[in-house]
């Protein structure tokens, strides 16, 4: 188990006999003077560690602790402290110091907490990945297409998509409920705090976006129809090459058509339009020329990055879950997903990077 | 001035400061002996007897009622006990032979004058290191005090020989010498740090420790950070041997 440990303190001595110790002790070692000689260190290369002395000249380590806290949340900080300084370390270990070691430092001592601080880190780092891929997998792969499922269900059992005889219906009804228990027993399971943001797409393949767009204006055609609602789309000419991955970003593209109209108001109009030059990205914006409340509460919800979502994220909608779902599609692509929203008109903007 | 007793070693240590004072600290030791020449009454604050925090590997017994090293520091520890460690002085060191002069940090001057009393004071587990002070060097470097540690050793292993002991040439007792020396360090800078209200004392008694705690894994691991400025010098004796033979 190699660690990677910055030795801070302003005395070379101490400095050079602890950073000579710890490399024999199989230890990946640097040094720093003082606090701000360490937060420099620090934007140059992670550590996993930093021993961190406490009175220093220029910037001591109370104020050094305080910014690694900050701003390298993934870095450890144990204090080393001198005899009298023990309320000191006490309020070091509430400001986010995971321990402290009173000078003089038993070497072996301070090697053998380092072990057990790594060995910590390693099973929680190994933890994280398996919360992170379990609520990737649980939100992308589970929830995102039962709700599309559940949607679709929604629009069958209305009659949207044709007309339905009872024991249809009945069929329609009893999925439309288990799709609900699904989505609703998958949210719950999942915190979305461990949801990672942007997972990069995997199998990209470099496709024209018409290509990707393909279908999706007869789709929202479909879906507008019933509803009393009119669809435009000023897609025209060639549209730009992209790498992704086809599947998913056209599912992504579906969802927010989906939920675009199920915003739009009776007699309103869904466009979908294209930005002529947007640099290195390509812009699809989807306009809702009226919508109800629910555009600007999806527009509200949106502002919020889904990782921060916390206890909320039960009581999300289904178009709110569609809409963050088909965000990290674009996250993974290289690019975004916002609502914006002005006097009854929505604007879903989504961006992907070009080829 | 130094030595301008008979039979004495006199180190004069002066601190300077930015801000203005000088402090002065005069010590006189037997010149054979190298003990320290106590001048008058000592001051003995409570955190001086030998009970306070007394060191875990403490030979002495019930019979001494003060801890003879710091009855020695009281005085010195008194003087430091508001200043800080990364404090700039301006430190000389007087002895008979040269003078010493650097710019440096409170701390580490503090630390070599500390090193003098506690080799000199009669503590039975410092006491082994005592020889090193008459060829003292302030200041050290960590490399420059294992050098000197080591090298002390093995000239006494050589007179031990020469007087028909038996030597450790091995310096498996020099490692076990600095262990228990590293206890005692331990030791003192808990008793000074409750004498203290800033950190200069303890820290200059954690830069001894640091040198002394590494020293018995520098020895353990083959002193391969000096050996290879021998490399010359030893095919150098070598061939000198050889040529002699010849």
């Amino acid at each position: 188990m190699v660690g990677k440990v910055l030795v801070v303190d302003d005395e070379d001595t101490l400095r050079l006999t602890i950073k000579t110790r710890l490399s024999a002790g199989g230890f990946e070692t640097d040094a720093a003077v003082d606090g701000e000689d360490a937060i420099e260190k620090l934007k140059q290369t992670p550590f996993d560690v930093v021993l961190l002395d406490i009175n220093m000249p220029r910037m001591d380590g109370i104020t050094a602790l305080g910014i690694i806290a900050e701003q390298y949340p993934t870095t450890d900080v144990i204090m080393l402290t001198g005899f009298a300084d023990f309320s000191t370390a006490i309020d070091c270990l509430k400001k986010g110091a995971k321990d402290y070691l009173v000078k003089p430092i038993d070497t072996t001592e301070l090697i053998t907490r380092l072990r057990s601080l790594l060995r910590a880190r390693n099973s929680e780092a190994a933890l994280d990945l398996l919360r992170k891929s379990h609520a990737s997998f649980v939100f992308d792969r589970v929830i995102d297409p039962v709700v599309k499922l559940h949607h679709a269900l929604g629009l069958m059992k209305k009659g949207d998509l044709g007309k339905l005889t009872k024991d249809q219906s009945t069929v329609i009804e009893g999925l439309e409920e288990m799709a609900h228990n699904v989505v609703t027993g998958s949210v719950k399971s999942l915190d979305p705090v461990f949801l990672p943001a942007g997972e990069k797409a995997g199998d990209k393949k470099e496709v024209s976006l018409d290509k990707v767009l393909d279908g999706i204006p007869e789709f929202v055609s479909a879906l507008a129809k019933p509803k009393d609602v009119e669809f435009v789309s000023h897609l025209k000419g060639k549209l730009p090459k992209i790498e992704c991955e086809e599947h998913r970003l056209r599912e992504a593209l579906r969802s927010v058509a989906a939920v675009a109209v199920d915003c739009a108001a009776k007699g309103s109009t869904v466009s979908l339009d294209m930005e002529k030059d947007s640099g290195e990205k390509a812009t699809i914006k989807v306009t809702v020329s009226k919508s109800g409340e629910k555009g600007q509460k999806l527009a509200d919800q949106l502002r919020k990055p889904l990782d921060s979502v916390g206890g909320q994220f039960q009581k999300l909608d289904h178009d709110s879950l569609l809409l963050y779902a088909a965000q990290r599609t674009f996250a993974a692509h290289g690019g975004s997903l916002s609502v914006n929203s002005s006097k009854s008109e929505v604007v879903i903007e989504c961006t992907v990077s070009k080829k | 001035m130094p030595d301008s007793k008979p039979n004495t070693i006199t180190l004069l240590y002066r601190f300077r400061f930015d801000s203005g004072p000088e402090k002065d600290f005069s010590i006189q030791l037997e010149a054979d002996s190298l003990q320290l020449l106590l001048n008058g009454n000592l001051k003995k604050p409570e955190w001086t007897r030998l009970k306070y925090h007394q060191c875990e590997n403490c030979p002495l017994d019930d019979s001494v009622e003060y801890c003879p090293v710091a009855v020695n520091l009281s005085s010195l520890v008194e003087s430091f006990q508001d200043s800080i460690s990364f404090e700039k002085t301006k430190v000389t060191v007087e002895t008979r032979e040269r003078t010493f002069v650097k710019d440096t940090t409170l701390q580490k001057g503090l630390s070599a004058l500390i090193g003098i009393y506690m080799v000199t004071s009669n503590c039975p587990v410092m006491d082994k290191l005592r020889p090193m002070v008459r060829f003292h060097l302030p200041f050290a470097t960590s490399r420059e005090t294992i050098y000197r540690a080591v090298t002390m050793y093995l000239l006494a292993q050589f007179f031990t020989m020469r007087r028909g002991g038996e030597p450790d040439w091995e310096m498996k007792n020099l490692a076990e010498i600095y262990k228990a020396v590293s206890v005692v360090n331990k030791g003192i800078s808990q008793r000074i740090s409750n004498a203290s209200n800033k950190d200069a004392n303890v820290n200059a008694v954690v830069i001894l420790h640091s040198v002394g705690e590494s020293l018995p894994y520098v020895i353990e691991s083959g002193l391969n950070d000096i050996e290879p400025l021998f490399a010359d010098y030893i095919k150098n004796i070598e061939e000198f041997k050889e040529t002699l033979k010849s």
